[in-house]
């Protein structure tokens, strides 16, 4: 029996496919052609030839199919999605063009007028009906249906709207009204896409909720397309199993469910990252892993944090917010093809890289496709750290004399320095400058780095990743071995997760808990709301058959102090859901919450008066799928042939040395040695500094124990200025 | 920079005087103010503003004092600048060279230098 | 500290470049700093909004960040609004003059709130600073400070129009101790919290800052400590001589010259005078000079603004237009001076009322100065800087605040409604027409109508898209806002309120024959029958009441003050209140916009097809439809009108040379 991840990106899709009874792993890729069908059947064809089958033998045989797509994300992006139209709250109908008059932060007044959020609908495909919840629930107006029908008529008929976006005020807590109207639409047009606002999004505010119902909208006709035709496709071919798709929450759902909230698939690539990142995490036992996605134009970092994937509420694209729970992925302009800038006025100068980028077109100088400014790929292969002479992916001849010459225009002659000695400044910045993001989203969150190992895959990563945790007194740095395909592996690892956030602040308790003699009642309360949200999650695994032993769930509560916007999080065991649990264990769970409080912000950051608030209630509903227990023998490319060590290679890192180098295909469990070394896979490269030593695990993985001195992390040693700084200017 | 000719708003700025960009035509000679050699309206701003010609929810609250600027090019008629002013108050210069400026009494470069402690710098 | 002095541009000018030609400063750590320095800034600044205990600072997005070196010199500045760089220049100077620098230990915190020892530009924010240690030598400070809802005074939310001193407006804190040597002085934070009307809540803004000062003190330490203190000290003055260099190079790309500018507001309260900030914006070579002397003479009044904020208000032009682009840090302010006339509305006298110093004097002095920029970078000729012209944003700070004894809670409480300065329009630029936001907050928004209604004793009867509101050019200004709300909740008491605006009488003006936005008007309207409505289930729209009670609705004054009996009432017999905030001004000839533009605009609601007629001279339809033939026929009629001679008799023209035509 075969299990498959399969994920869909904007250039490559990528297939996983694991043979349960042969135990062996194989990985298939094919260009993702406009018609997405034809590269799923090229992939999945690859993967049937290669167990001697045929597709439809091949699919008769898949006991697990899931996949990932980037196809609602690229609607987005390339502004192809619906003609959408809009029913909202009388009063109310500019909600989504005022957009909360956000000005973006932009110091440059031009800037902040070029970036300004840009509707996807004109508001002539807004209409409102009477109809109005007060904040507290009571019906000041009711819903005037007759209004509903001319506005539903009006926009598919004279505005031919393909979907309609029911948002009302305060309709995430009293959803009534908006449930009407998507009745009447279905009365009315029964094939009509229709989003409600409150089952998209859970958050106060209007503007989030109706905006990610728009994202849906927009995005869903066309997902709902592409589920079709692929459902079609396997079904035709013989698949029996149920497809699973990956949601932005870092779990799969099945594929009939997820079409309803297309917005959820968004960003289920980096998602799939994540989950295949905690699932090696959980095997070799690291509970908090940082995570680390660098490609051609940006960083995406994600946490693990006690071995749960974290999540958040909500993120934005293009300025248009997406107010649904994911995996929380921060993301920064620096990535392989991030140019690099010498900003030079006077005698000084400063060295940027990013966040402009060369892309894949015109790239790097070194792809020779016309690019000619410097990036950090050209350094790379400058100090040595990419071979000049093996051919990126096996199809792209990198040309080190257009590097050497893109840098000496660009930066060495301006600093005065040697190619080099320019390329590895490049290299510092921008290793430095993606640790800043790592930080930034470690201590946001009240973490402290050195408590983490780092996780760091896709093409670019690799090469950085040991400096980048130098930088930060991280001791581990590791790297899957399934870099090319990792997404798609972590496809295949995945659970079926469903994510539910119930929005009600009634509960409130003093700061200083022995003002209250018993939270009985608080906690009564507080147990009845988790059950109300914990129902959902698990009848659904209950009607996607998941047995009862295979399912499980997690409960949170978001606890503030009154008047704060951050909502920190606090497991409440499972317990909570049974009726003894009371005033005692809720205090217990308080209290954890103010420890973890000032361990984050300190003492002085509290303020001992005053109330705290239960703001939010949340269930994580798992449905536990088959793990394929990867080994290295399961792995093993058809090409092994023993041979690791492939000789040294001059690099230059702040100097010259002499670096062994290493096939990651050939490498065994156990394998290790000591830097300076390079491990080269069939895209990536990992480099190791000198004397820290390598390690390959039992999945194949890398594990390089991280040194500070191996890259001078200190400005004292690290800066050339040290030994340029003229006597007297400073005392070093 | 020392510049000969620029261009600011609607109007160029050069050694002969100003002129305006849209035509061309002469707007006033060297040393002297555009804006006291075209055709002006000028009037109370709430009195010119709040007759309906802005829309029906347009309005400025009334005050004697706030009047309103509307400058042409007296050639092509081309609306060069709105500004607003207090009664009484003359036009603003949108441009003095340092040379025009000292020879009518101002001369911020020579009084910083000369009382760097009036100023305040960082 | 004398290895810092030694790094200092100023003091080893000479030196510039090693034998070699290359700087004296390492362009890779200059960079690795200075992006550590921006992530810390953000770091900071989610802290304080996190964990801020209103909403007003978080909600309208005013608060800022900053990190000082040793001297008070910023180094990084992660501001939500511009002008708190006035106070932040100022603090450090000030901390050292009267306790002296060797006073100062580890694990000190200060916070500060008053406008005339340097510490705000308003009493309402109040800031909180420390100093980083490393290797026993104090490298810096970080800053944070942020709107809070109330600081005492006479009136809540503390905007009184008719306090006559700064007494009067607020408790107002020198920086003082609430954390000396790393102990905790609680007493302190409690003699300020028992000055304000909400102790609970305004100490815990305060323990915000206390976080994300720690947070910065921390992470500049971990810095200090990696590179040394020296080395540390180093490179920020390499960063400091790179912005000032980068500055010098762009300024010297502007004509030399006097380019002048005027901004004015209105009092409203005591009289309808109306103060002009005046500027003449001197550029020689790579110097450049503010000069605002003959503005008017400080009013008796919550407008004026101290030093403070006059700097604070020459840095929004500064970073928003002349030097954008170049990393913000004192090298950038290095070529820059100021001059005003001391006593005068924006340079005020000890102790004069600043109670909206930032709203109105700074932001006066920003607007003024904003004029004069977009000239001189019009005269530089090239694009990029052109590019940074534009009218005048909607500006000023418009406050409501109610307050009563109950809200829908049952408690006291005091609601600012700061959506005035949040949700304004951006103005026209050149090929742009003008988005969202002010020229002042940079994070400015509005919170959102059920964040508004879940904590405020109010219910939205609507919030628009204010039509016709932005400034007519041929690229318009960004459109305002308007907003009718009545009072609500089972509990809710009458709510007094006090009331704080601008441009009303002084509307925000265009560029380049651009017109200027609608002025901004707010008030009750009474006996609309909207309050029986609702207890009937009708709503009705600000855009239905007023087609109905348009004519009769008066708005409030610039400011206001209901003392005594005046409420707003709660029930059948609800007023409306109605609030607007102000759109950016227009650029360009209105005649030259795009028809098509305008059809949009019309099809959006931005503009009135009445309007599109009058003003722009484009006659199209509600639903967009353009009719080619009146149109060119209207605006070939609205060009003759301008000479027409009905009109004011024009001034003659100059008999000159007329080579052009």
């Amino acid at each position: 029996m075969f299990r498959i991840g399969l994920d869909i990106g904007g250039t490559f899709s990528d297939l996983a496919v694991y043979d349960a009874d042969a135990d062996s792993y194989g990985e298939f890729k094919s260009l993702t052609s406009y018609d997405s069908v034809s590269s799923v059947s090229n992939c999945l064809t690859k993967a049937a030839e290669a167990h001697d089958r045929t597709l439809d033998e091949f699919l008769a045989d898949v006991e697990l199919f899931t996949f990932g797509s980037t196809h609602a994300l690229n609607t987005l992006l390339t502004e192809t999605g619906s003609r959408v139209g809009i029913v909202t709250t009388k009063g109310h109908r500019d909600t989504y063009h005022i957009a909360e008059m956000e000005r973006g932060g932009h110091l440059d007044v031009r800037e902040a007028v070029e970036k300004a959020f840009e509707p996807l609908i004109p508001r002539s495909r807004i209409v409102e009906v009477p109809e109005r919840h007060g904040p507290t629930g009571e019906v000041i107006v009711a819903l005037d249906e007759d209004a509903t029908r001319d506005a539903l008529r009006m926009l598919v008929e004279q505005q031919q709207a393909e979907a309609i976006v029911v948002s009302f005020l305060w309709a995430h807590r009293w959803p009534a009204h908006e449930r009407r109207v998507g009745e009447i639409a279905r009365e009315l047009y029964p094939d009509l896409h229709v989003t409600l606002g409150s089952e998209i999004s859970g958050t106060l505010g209007e503007f989030n909720r109706l905006a990610t119902g728009v994202i849906n909208g927009y995005v869903g006709k066309r997902t709902n397309e592409q589920a079709s035709a692929l459902r079609d496709f396997l079904t035709e071919h013989g698949l029996k199993v149920p497809i699973l798709v990956m949601q932005l929450v870092g779990g799969v759902a099945p594929l009939a469910e997820v079409v309803q909230r297309p917005v959820t698939l968004l960003k289920s690539g980096p998602a799939g990252g994540a989950v295949a990142a905690s699932s090696i995490a959980e095997q070799i036992g690291e509970p908090n892993v940082v995570c680390i996605d660098m490609g051609g134009t940006s960083l995406d970092v994600s946490r693990i944090v006690d071995g749960e994937i974290q999540l958040n509420r909500g993120f934005a694209v293009r300025g248009h917010p997406v107010s649904v729970p994911g995996v929380e992925v921060e993301s920064i302009g620096a990535g392989g093809g991030s140019i690099a800038v010498l900003e030079s006025a006077g005698s000084v100068a400063r060295l940027r890289v990013g966040p402009e980028s060369a892309g894949s077109s015109p790239g790097p100088a070194c792809y020779g496709r016309g690019g000619e400014q410097p990036t950090v790929t050209d350094a790379n292969l400058v100090l040595g750290i990419l071979d000049a002479n093996v051919a990126l992916g096996g199809e792209i001849a990198l040309d080190l004399d257009g590097a050497k010459e893109a840098i000496r225009r660009s930066v060495a002659d301006g600093l005065g320095q040697s190619v080099e000695q320019a390329a590895w400044g490049i290299y510092r910045v921008v290793t430095a400058q993606m640790a800043d993001a790592v930080e930034n989203s470690l201590i946001s969150n009240g973490v402290d780095p050195r408590n983490f190992a780092l996780m760091a895959f896709g093409a670019a990563a690799p090469a950085h990743a040991a400096a980048i945790a130098a930088r930060l007194g991280i001791r581990a740095a590791i790297i899957p071995s399934f870099f090319p395909v990792f997404s798609a592996y972590g496809l295949m690892t995945t659970d079926i997760r469903h994510v539910y956030d119930l929005t009600d602040d009634t509960v409130r308790v003093p700061v200083d808990l022995a003002l209250a003699k018993s939270l009985d009642e608080e906690a009564a309360y507080a147990a009845a709301k988790l059950r109300e949200v914990a129902a959902l999650p698990l009848s659904l695994l209950e009607k996607e058959s998941i047995p009862e032993s295979a399912r499980d769930v997690s409960l949170f509560i978001d606890l503030r102090y009154s008047g704060q916007e951050l909502q920190m999080s606090i497991e409440v065991p499972r317990e909570a859901l049974e009726a003894d649990w009371g005033g005692e264990q809720l205090r217990e769970a308080i209290e954890r919450w103010q420890e973890k409080y000032l361990r984050v912000y300190g003492e002085g950051a509290v303020w001992h008066e005053g109330t705290i608030e239960l703001v939010n209630y949340r269930a994580v509903g798992i449905g536990r799928l088959p793990t394929p227990a990867l080994t290295p023998e399961s792995i093993r490319g058809a090409d092994a042939d023993g041979t690791v060590s492939t000789g040294t290679r001059r690099l230059y890192l702040g100097e010259w040395v002499d670096a062994a180098v290493h096939r990651a295909s050939e490498l065994r469990p156990g394998w290790t040695t000591t830097g300076p070394a390079v491990i080269e896979g069939e895209l990536t490269t990992v480099l190791v500094g000198r004397g820290e030593t390598v390690t390959a695990g039992q999945l194949g993985e890398l594990r390089i124990d991280v040194s500070r001195e191996a890259w001078h992390t200190g400005a004292r040693s690290t800066t050339a200025a040290a030994e340029r700084v003229p006597a007297g200017a400073t005392s070093d | 920079m020392a510049a000969e000719q620029m261009k600011i708003g609607n109007v160029e700025h050069g050694p002969s005087g100003c002129s305006c960009a849209g035509c061309g035509g002469t707007l006033c000679g060297p040393g002297e103010n555009w804006k006291e050699h075209v055709l002006a309206k000028r009037g109370n701003a709430a009195e010119r503003l709040n007759q309906g010609q802005f829309g029906e929810s347009y309005r400025v609250h009334e005050n004697q004092h706030v009047e309103l600027a509307e400058l042409f090019c007296p050639h092509c008629h081309d609306l060069l600048s709105v500004e607003l002013y207090l009664k009484d108050e003359p036009y603003r210069w949108d441009y003095r060279s340092l040379e025009t400026a000292k020879e009518q009494g101002y001369d911020p470069v020579s009084e910083f230098h000369q009382d760097e402690d009036s100023w305040i710098s960082f | 500290m004398t290895e810092l002095t030694q790094a200092d541009p100023a003091a080893t000018a000479a030196s510039d470049k090693a034998a070699d030609g290359a700087s004296r400063f390492d362009a890779v750590a200059l960079q690795v700093v200075h992006s550590r320095l921006e992530t810390l800034m953000r770091l900071m600044t989610r802290t304080l909004e996190q964990l801020a205990g209103t909403a007003v600072g978080r909600e309208a997005g005013d608060y800022s960040t900053a990190f000082m070196d040793a001297d008070g010199r910023i180094v990084a500045f992660g501001s939500a609004v511009i002008t708190h760089l006035g106070h932040e220049v100022q603090i450090i100077p000030w901390i050292y003059e009267h306790y002296g620098r060797d006073s100062i230990k580890p694990g000190d915190v200060f916070i500060s709130n008053d406008p005339y020892t340097g510490g705000s530009v308003h009493s309402s924010d109040v800031g909180c600073t420390a100093p980083v240690f490393a290797e026993g030598t104090l490298v810096g400070w970080v800053f944070c400070d942020m709107h809070f809802a109330d600081v005492g005074g006479m009136v809540p939310g503390s905007f009184s129009p008719s306090a006559g001193d700064c007494f009067a407006e607020a408790v107002r804190f020198p920086p003082t101790r609430i954390y000396a040597g790393g102990e905790y002085l609680e007493d302190v934070v409690r003699a300020f919290v028992n000055n304000t009307r909400i102790p609970t809540q305004i100490a815990r803004d305060i323990s915000a800052e206390v976080g994300a000062s720690h947070l910065g003190v921390r992470a500049v330490a971990e810095l200090a400590e990696q590179y040394g203190a020296a080395e540390l000290g180093h490179i920020i003055a390499g960063l400091r001589e790179l912005s000032e260099e980068m500055f010098r190079a762009r300024l010297r790309k502007i004509p030399d010259g006097v380019y002048e500018s005027a901004d004015y507001i209105e009092d409203g309260y005591a009289s309808d005078r109306v103060y002009r900030a005046l500027v003449q914006m001197t550029v020689s070579g790579d110097e450049l000079y503010f000069d605002f002397r003959g503005s008017s003479e400080a009013a008796p009044a919550l407008l004026n603004c101290a030093r403070s904020g006059l700097v604070g208000g020459v840095m929004g032009p500064l970073i928003q237009q002349l030097a954008t682009g170049i990393p913000f840090n004192s090298g950038v302010m290095r070529p820059l001076h100021v001059r005003s006339e001391p006593g005068s509305f924006i340079d005020a006298a000890f102790p004069t009322p600043i109670g909206l110093a930032t709203g109105y004097g700074a932001w006066a002095v920003s607007d003024a100065a904003w004029g004069a920029a977009s000239a001189a970078l019009e005269a530089s000729g090239d694009e990029y800087l052109r590019g940074r012209s534009s009218a005048q944003a909607g500006g000023g700070a418009h406050c409501s605040i109610f307050s009563g004894a109950s809200n829908q809670f049952g408690e006291y409480s005091i609601f600012l409604n700061m959506d005035g300065p949040g949700g304004q329009g951006l103005a026209a630029l050149e090929g742009l027409d003008g988005a969202r936001g002010s020229n002042v907050s940079l994070w400015g928004s509005i919170p959102s109508v059920e964040a508004h209604e879940s904590h405020e004793p109010f219910l939205y009867l609507s919030r628009e898209l204010w039509r016709d509101s932005a400034g007519a050019g041929r690229w318009r200004g960004g459109a305002g806002l308007k907003s009718a709300v009545v009072v609500w909740g089972e509990k809710t008491s009458d709510q007094s309120g006090t009331f704080c605006s601008v441009r009303n009488a002084v509307p925000t003006v265009g560029r380049n024959g651009g017109y200027p936005a609608s002025g901004v008007y707010y008030g009750p309207i009474a006996g609309t029958g909207v309050g029986e409505g609702l207890e009937h289930g009708t709503l009705e729209t600000c855009s239905e009441i007023q087609q109905r009670y348009g004519a009769s609705f008066e708005s409030l004054p610039s400011k206001a003050m209901w003392e005594g009996e005046r409420y707003l009432h709660r029930g059948p017999a609800a007023e409306v209140f109605i609030q607007t905030t102000p759109g950016g001004g227009g650029f360009g000839d209105a005649l030259k916009r795009d028809p098509q533009a305008i059809a949009k605009d019309v099809e959006e609601g931005i503009v009135s097809s009445a309007a599109a007629a009058s003003v722009y001279g484009v006659v199209v339809d509600e639903l967009g439809a353009i009719d080619e033939d009146a149109t060119a026929a209207r605006r070939k009629a609205l060009r003759e009108e301008r000479i027409h001679p009905s009109n004011p008799a024009p001034v003659p023209v100059n008999q000159g040379e007329n080579d052009g035509c």
